[in-house]
C-alpha cells in the first residue's frame, strides 16, 4: 500500500470539476482512494480521516491530490491520468466559437473541430507551403493540391511532417483516397484489401478503375507528389505512407505507383518494402517495365481477385488512317508519359524527331490562368477540332478521365467534335462503375460517335500507333 | 509493428479551391471550409521562413508551458525607490521607449506629476522645461520588469506591490491604483491628484506592506482563476478580484495598531475602486509572459504595451526588441461630455492582461461589463471565440463557466495574427488627449497589425540566424 | 426534377496566382449523391425495388424489402451508422415512395447516386485468440434467457436488446461457440413481432457479425490491451442508453475490465 500527497499551490479548481476528477481516477486498477480538493478546512479533515498527514500551510487555495494505491506504479499511473485529465478540454463546447465566424485559417478550424483528421490544401502555390505547414503543426496529415510549391519548402514540410509522425501528401497531389473518402481528382471505388501509394495522380487513377472493373477494392490511395521519389526528397512520404499501409489492417496488398525513381531513392524504397509484412508492387513506369494495366493486373493476381481483360468499345476494324502521324491529347500528366513509352517501340524512340507529338494539357505551363483540363476541356476541344483538320495529323489519342470534382459531362462535347472526325479517334478512358459521370454511358456515347474506347490507356496507345500508317500499307 | 496514427479522412478542413470541398460534401463527409485569404502584403517569405522553422513548433509548447508553470505570489509592498532601484531624477513609464517629443498629452501629464510629486519641480511649467531638456530620465516598466497601467509612470516614492514567481525567482512590479477619474496615471496632476498619491506613499503603501508581511504571500494566479469565475475579466472589471484582496489583508489591517479612521478610510479607498485589483493583476500576468520570453523559434507574443503614441509587442523568439506601429483610438463609451475627439490613442502596459489570456481575451467571462464597451453578450462569446484562434494554448487553470469551463486562450502566436487578420481584443480605458485631464472613457481598442508584420519579419531574420549557425565549418 | 447547380469556380484550382473566366463557368447538373454501406450495393445495383418504410424519425428512416434481409436505413449526417446505412446529406421531405436499384436510391423519381462507398465493421474473425469470453453464470443465462430480454424496455431500442445485441457481438467476436447458436436463433425469429423496427434492424445485423463503429472501436482497442476510456465513452454516448446496453451485454461476456461503475 502507497499512499501519495501532493499539495499544489496556484491550482485553482472548483470543487465540483476536482469531485469529478476524484471519482474518474478512483476508478482505476489498484487504486484504492483518491481525493483531490481544495485544501479547505473540510477536505483537510477528509484527508486526515484517509490516513494522510497533509501540511499545516496548506491554505484553501492550495490543491490537495491525495492518492491511496496498491504500489508506487500505481500510484504514480494514478497521478499521471489526474494531470492528464486536468489538462484536458471540455468534451462539451456550447459556447465555442459562437458568433465568431468562419475559421480564417486551417489552424484555427482544427482546433475548433477535434474531429478533424485532415487537411486538404489548394490555396496559390507560392502561399500554399504555409497553410501545409499550420495545418502539419495543427496536428493533422495534409493534402496539398497546390503546385509551383519550391522543393526546398516540399522537403522542409515533409520533414515536420516525419518528425510527427504525420502524413503530408503533395504539393502537386491530384488525387487521393482516404478511407474511402475522395480528395481532389478522385474516383468512387469501393473500400478494398489494396493500399496505393501514388506520387502520380492519374496513374493511380487508372490503376484504381482497372481494378474496380475487377471488383478489388482500394482502401486507401495516399498521394505523395510527383517529386517525393527524386534524389531531393527522397521518398519521406513514401515511407510514411508504406508504414500507414503496412499498419492499417485492412489492407492486405500494397502498391506503388510512380515514375521510375532516382536510383539511391528506388534502392531505398526496394528496401523498405521488403521490411514491411505485406506484398509490395513496386509499380515504376518507364521503359522496358511494366505499363499501368500490368500493374494493375499484377495487384489484382495478388489480392486474388479475378483479372477481367480491359474493355473496348467501337468499330472492330477501325477506319484505315491516312499517312500522317499520332497526336496524343491529354489531361492526365501520367497517361501522357504512359501513351508516349507504350507508342515508342512502334514509331520510334523520338517520336518528336519522327512527328508524333503529345501534349499534356495539365502541365503547368498549360494551367497557368486557366482550370485544369479535367474540369474545363475548352482547350483541348479546340486543339482536337484543329488536329481533325490537320491533315498532317492521321491519329488522334485522347484520354478522358472521371470521377469526382471532374467535369460532370465530358463525353458530351468530345463526342460533338469527334462526331465529324475523319479519321480515326481514341480514346483512353478512366473512370469507375461508380463514378457520376457513368462509365459505360460515357463509352457508348464516345463510340457511338465514332471513337474507339478504351478502358486500357496502354492498350488504346498500342491500337493508336498500330493504326498510324495502316492506310498507306 | 509501431501503433501508427489512423489514415482517416473522418472530419476534412478544406484552404483554397471550393470545388474539392463541395466534392466532399457531394460524399457526405463533415467538412470544415477556412475562409481563406491571402496573408498580409510582403509578408509571405517572411511568414513561410518561420512556419517551415523546425524549432517553433516544440518552441511554442515550451513557452506556453513555461508561462502555465508561472508562480505569481504578492510577496511585499515597498517603495519603487526601493524595490526597483529607482534614483531621484528617473522614471519608468508604461510602452515601449519614447522621447519626450513624441510623447502625447497624458503621458506628458504624468511624467509632470511625477516630478512634482518627487520635488523636483514646483510648477507643471518648471517640470514640463526639465523633463524637455532631458535633465529627467525615463525607461519603459518592461525594461526593469515592471509593469505601468495607462501613462505607467512610476517616481521613487511611489510604494509598488512586488510580485514573485517562485518558479523562476523572478519578480515583477506595479505602483497602488489610484482609483478612477482624475488620476496621475491618466495623466492628471492637479493638488488633489498629487495629495491622493502622497496620502498612498504615506498611509496606504505602509498599511499594506504591514498587511501583505503579516498575512504572508497571496497567490494571484488563484485569485485570478477565481475572479474569473465571479465574471471579472481582469482587466476593465477587477471587482471580485479587488473584494478577495482586500479580505486578505483585512484582519491584518485591524490588528496592526494603526488609528481606526485610517484602516476605514484605507478599506473604504479599496474596497471603493473596482480596478484596485488591476494592479495586482498586471505584475501576475507579467510573470506568467515573462515566463514565456526568450525561447529560440517560439512566435508567441510576451509583451503588448502602449506609451499613447506608439503600440510596440515582443516576441518570446526575438528578445527585448520592440516591433511597434502607431497606437489607434479605442472604441468604446465616453464619460460624461467627452468625445472621440477628446481621447487619446491607446496607453498603458494593461494589454499584459491579454497577453497573458485575460482582458478581452478572457471577454466571455464577463458579460457585464459588454454594455460598456458597447457590447452584447454574444459579442462577449464571439471575442473569446476568435482569440483562440490566434493563440497556441489554453489556460485550465483560469476556466470559463460559460465555456464548459474551457481555459482562457493563452500564448498569441504573432504568425496567427498575421495569416488571418485577427487582431488580438484588448479591454481598456481611454485616457484624455490633453495633458492634465484624466480618464474620459472605456472600450475596446486592438494594436496595428504593422507591429506583428514586423515582428514576423524579425523572427524570419532570427529563422535565417538559426540556420546559418546550424552551417557545418 | 432536374437541379441546376451554378458554381462559381476556384480562384486557383491549380497554378500560382491563377484566376478563372471572370463571373465563373456554369457546370451541367449534378445529381445528388449518397454515402453508402456496401452491405447495400445489392440493393442498390440489383433491378429495382419498392421499400417499405418501417420506421422514419428525425435521423434515421428504416426500410425493408423482402429481397433485402437487412433492410436498409436511411440516414442524416448525424445518425448513429447502422451497418446497412445510407448517409443522405438531408433525409427526404414528406414522404416519397423510396425504391432502390439500377445504381442508385430513389426518391419517388429522384435518382440519388453513389459517391461513396462505406465498409461496416464486422466483429467475425477478427477479434477473436485476443477475447477472453466470461466464465461466469450471467453470460449462460442471457444466452439461453435471450428471448426473454427482446423487446423489454423503452425507447427506439429497448434496453433489453442492447445488452442481447451487445452480448451477441462479443460472443461473435470471442469465437464462443454460443455465438453461433444464438446468431441462428435470432435470425430464424420474427423479431418485428417482438420488438420495434430499430432494434430488429441492429439485432438482424449483429446475427451476422455486423456492428456500430463505436461498438467495433471499444473492440479493437480491447486488443491492444484493456478498453480506452475515450472510445468507451464514445459508445456510451450512443443514443439515449443504448451504449450503455451495448456495453453491459459485451461486458456479461467478455472478460472485460470495463471501468463501467465510473460511466
Amino acid at each position: 500500500m502507497t499512499r501519495l500527497l501532493e499539495v499544489r499551490s496556484g491550482a485553482y479548481r472548483d470543487s465540483v470539476s476536482l469531485m469529478l476528477l476524484s471519482r474518474e481516477v478512483a476508478g482505476r486498477p489498484d487504486v484504492s482512494n483518491v481525493l483531490v480538493a481544495m485544501a479547505t478546512d473540510l477536505n483537510l479533515r477528509l484527508v486526515r480521516d484517509l490516513g494522510f498527514d497533509p501540511p499545516a500551510a496548506a491554505s484553501p487555495q492550495d490543491m490537495l491530490v491525495a492518492i491511496e494505491a496498491e504500489d508506487e506504479e500505481a500510484a504514480a499511473a494514478a497521478r499521471d491520468a489526474l494531470d492528464a485529465a486536468l489538462q484536458r478540454r471540455p468534451e462539451q463546447r456550447s459556447g465555442d466559437a459562437a458568433g465568431a465566424g468562419p475559421a480564417r485559417t486551417i489552424g484555427a478550424a482544427v482546433r475548433r473541430t477535434p474531429d478533424a483528421t485532415l487537411a486538404l490544401v489548394s490555396t496559390p502555390g507560392g502561399v500554399a507551403a504555409i497553410d501545409a505547414a499550420d495545418a502539419l503543426a495543427s496536428g493533422v496529415d495534409v493534402m496539398v493540391f497546390s503546385d509551383n510549391v519550391s522543393v526546398e519548402d516540399e522537403v522542409t514540410l515533409k520533414r515536420l511532417a516525419v518528425a510527427d509522425g504525420l502524413l503530408m501528401m503533395g504539393p502537386d497531389c491530384g488525387t487521393a483516397i482516404v478511407d474511402g473518402v475522395g480528395l481532389g481528382f478522385a474516383n468512387v471505388v469501393r473500400p478494398g484489401p489494396v493500399g496505393l501509394v501514388a506520387a502520380s495522380g492519374t496513374g493511380a487513377q487508372h490503376v484504381m478503375a482497372l481494378l474496380d472493373a475487377c471488383d478489388v477494392g482500394v482502401k486507401h490511395c495516399l498521394g505523395v507528389g510527383g517529386r517525393d521519389l527524386s534524389e531531393q526528397v527522397g521518398a519521406l512520404s513514401t515511407f510514411e505512407a508504406l508504414d500507414r499501409l503496412d499498419a492499417d489492417d485492412d489492407v492486405d496488398v500494397i502498391a506503388l505507383v510512380s515514375k521510375p525513381a532516382a536510383p539511391a531513392v528506388a534502392e531505398a524504397v526496394s528496401t523498405h518494402a521488403k521490411g514491411l509484412s505485406k506484398p509490395v508492387v513496386l509499380g515504376y513506369l518507364g521503359p522496358g517495365l511494366p505499363d499501368l494495366t500490368e500493374t494493375a493486373a499484377r495487384v489484382c493476381e495478388l489480392v486474388g481477385g479475378t483479372w477481367s481483360p480491359p474493355r473496348r468499345w467501337g468499330a472492330a476494324v477501325p477506319t484505315p488512317a491516312a499517312p500522317g502521324h499520332l497526336r496524343g491529347l491529354f489531361v492526365g500528366g501520367t497517361l501522357c508519359d504512359e501513351a508516349r513509352l507504350v507508342v515508342a517501340p512502334v514509331l520510334g524512340p523520338d517520336l518528336r524527331e519522327s512527328g508524333h507529338t503529345f501534349v499534356d494539357f495539365g502541365d503547368d505551363a498549360l494551367t497557368l490562368g486557366r482550370p485544369h483540363p479535367m474540369i474545363d476541356p475548352g482547350l483541348r476541344l479546340s486543339r482536337l477540332a484543329a488536329e481533325l483538320a490537320d491533315p498532317s495529323c492521321a491519329v488522334v489519342l485522347l484520354d478522358v478521365v472521371l470521377g469526382l470534382a471532374a467535369h460532370p459531362d465530358p463525353a458530351g462535347d468530345l463526342a460533338v467534335v469527334i462526331a465529324d472526325a475523319a479519321k480515326p479517334v481514341l480514346v483512353s478512358l478512366v473512370g469507375t462503375r461508380d463514378d457520376p459521370q457513368n462509365l459505360a454511358g460515357t463509352a457508348e456515347r464516345l463510340a457511338e460517335a465514332g471513337a474507339i474506347v478504351h478502358t486500357s490507356n496502354a492498350a488504346a496507345a498500342r491500337e493508336a500507333a498500330s493504326l498510324v500508317g495502316s492506310g498507306s500499307r | 509493428m509501431t501503433d501508427r496514427r489512423l489514415t482517416s479522412a473522418a472530419h476534412v478542413v478544406t484552404a483554397g479551391a471550393a470545388l474539392f470541398a463541395d466534392a466532399l460534401d457531394a460524399q457526405v463527409v463533415p467538412t470544415t471550409r477556412v475562409d481563406w485569404s491571402p496573408p498580409a502584403a510582403g509578408a509571405e517569405d517572411a511568414l513561410k521562413a518561420v512556419l517551415l522553422d523546425p524549432r517553433r513548433g516544440p518552441a511554442n509548447a515550451r513557452a506556453v508551458r513555461q508561462m502555465l508553470g508561472a508562480t505569481a505570489l504578492l510577496t511585499d509592498v515597498r517603495t519603487a525607490g526601493e524595490a526597483l532601484g529607482l534614483d531621484r531624477g528617473h522614471f519608468l513609464h508604461a510602452g515601449p521607449p519614447l522621447s519626450w517629443e513624441r510623447s502625447s498629452g497624458p503621458m506628458r501629464g504624468a511624467l509632470i506629476g511625477a516630478a512634482m510629486l518627487e520635488g523636483l519641480a514646483e510648477t507643471p511649467e518648471d517640470a514640463e522645461r526639465l523633463l524637455g531638456e532631458g535633465s529627467l530620465t525615463w525607461e519603459p516598466c518592461h525594461h526593469r520588469g515592471a509593469v505601468g497601467p495607462m501613462a505607467g509612470v512610476v517616481s521613487p516614492s511611489m510604494w509598488v506591490f512586488e510580485v514573485t514567481d517562485e518558479t523562476s525567482g523572478r519578480r515583477s512590479w506595479c505602483t497602488l491604483n489610484e482609483g478612477l477619474g482624475k488620476v496621475l496615471r491618466y495623466g492628471a496632476y492637479s493638488a488633489d491628484v498629487l495629495d491622493r498619491l502622497r496620502w498612498m506613499g504615506s498611509v496606504l503603501g505602509p498599511a499594506l506592506q504591514h498587511a501583505t508581511r503579516e498575512h504572508g504571500p497571496v497567490d494571484l494566479l488563484t485569485t485570478i482563476a477565481q475572479m474569473v469565475q465571479m465574471g471579472d475579466e481582469g482587466h476593465n472589471r477587477n471587482r471580485a478580484g479587488t473584494l478577495m484582496v482586500l479580505k486578505e489583508w483585512f484582519p491584518h489591517l485591524a490588528e496592526s495598531g494603526l488609528p481606526a479612521s485610517d484602516v476605514a478610510e484605507i478599506a473604504r479607498f479599496v474596497g471603493g475602486n473596482d480596478h484596485f485589483f488591476l494592479n495586482l493583476v498586471m505584475p501576475a500576468c507579467k510573470l506568467v509572459t515573462a515566463a514565456g520570453h526568450g525561447v529560440p523559434g517560439s512566435t508567441v507574443v510576451t509583451t503588448m504595451a502602449r506609451n499613447g503614441t506608439d503600440f510596440g509587442i515582443r516576441v518570446s523568439g526575438t528578445g527585448d526588441e520592440w516591433f511597434t506601429g502607431p497606437a489607434q483610438v479605442a472604441d468604446g463609451l465616453y464619460l460624461g461630455s467627452y468625445g472621440p475627439d477628446d481621447a487619446n490613442p491607446d496607453i498603458g502596459d494593461s494589454a499584459i492582461t491579454e497577453t497573458a489570456g485575460l482582458g478581452g481575451f478572457a471577454m466571455a467571462t464577463a458579460p457585464a461589463i459588454v454594455r460598456l464597451v458597447g457590447g452584447t453578450v454574444s459579442d462577449a462569446l464571439a471575442t473569446t471565440a476568435r482569440m483562440y484562434d490566434i493563440c497556441v494554448g489554453e489556460n485550465p487553470a483560469w476556466a470559463i463557466p460559460i465555456l464548459d469551463f474551457r481555459g482562457t486562450p493563452t500564448g498569441i502566436d504573432a504568425t496567427a495574427v498575421v495569416r488571418s487578420g485577427q487582431l488580438p481584443q484588448i479591454n481598456t480605458g481611454m485616457a484624455g488627449r490633453v495633458a492634465g485631464t484624466g480618464q474620459v472613457g472605456a472600450g475596446l481598442v486592438t494594436p496595428p497589425m504593422d507591429c506583428f508584420v514586423k515582428a514576423v519579419h524579425g523572427l524570419a531574420g532570427q529563422v535565417e540566424q538559426a540556420e546559418l549557425s546550424a552551417q557545418p565549418g | 426534377m432536374q437541379k441546376v447547380v451554378q458554381r462559381v469556380m476556384p480562384r486557383c484550382p491549380r497554378g500560382a496566382g491563377a484566376s478563372l473566366r471572370p463571373g465563373g463557368i456554369t457546370l451541367p447538373s449534378m445529381e445528388e449523391t449518397l454515402a453508402a454501406s456496401t452491405l447495400c450495393v445489392g440493393v442498390l445495383t440489383g433491378p429495382r425495388t419498392s421499400f417499405q418504410v418501417s420506421h422514419r424519425g428525425a435521423d434515421a428512416w428504416h426500410l425493408r424489402a423482402p429481397s433485402a434481409p437487412l433492410g436498409v436505413s436511411l440516414l442524416s449526417p448525424r445518425a448513429v451508422r447502422f451497418p446497412q446505412g445510407l448517409v443522405v446529406s438531408h433525409l427526404p421531405t414528406g414522404c416519397p415512395e423510396v425504391s432502390a436499384g439500377e445504381g442508385a436510391l430513389w426518391y419517388d423519381d429522384r435518382r440519388v447516386t453513389v459517391s461513396r462507398w462505406l465498409n461496416p465493421p464486422n466483429v467475425l474473425g477478427r477479434h477473436r485468440h485476443r477475447l477472453r469470453p466470461s466464465k461466469g453464470v450471467e453470460s449462460d443465462r442471457l444466452a439461453s434467457k435471450w428471448r426473454s430480454r427482446l423487446g423489454r424496455g423503452e425507447g427506439l431500442t429497448p434496453y433489453g436488446d442492447d445488452v442481447l445485441c451487445g452480448a451477441l457481438l462479443g460472443l461473435l467476436a470471442s469465437g464462443d461457440p454460443r455465438g453461433r447458436w444464438l446468431a441462428g436463433e435470432i435470425r430464424g425469429t420474427d423479431l418485428r413481432a417482438h420488438t420495434t423496427a430499430t432494434s430488429a434492424v441492429l439485432l438482424r445485423c449483429a446475427a451476422d457479425g455486423w456492428c456500430l463503429p463505436e461498438l467495433d472501436d471499444v473492440l479493437q482497442t480491447i486488443r491492444r490491451g484493456r478498453p480506452d476510456a475515450v472510445a468507451v465513452s464514445r459508445l456510451l454516448a450512443v443514443g439515449h442508453s443504448s451504449g450503455h446496453g451495448l456495453l453491459t451485454g459485451l461486458g456479461t461476456v467478455l472478460d472485460l475490465e470495463l471501468g463501467l461503475a465510473a460511466a
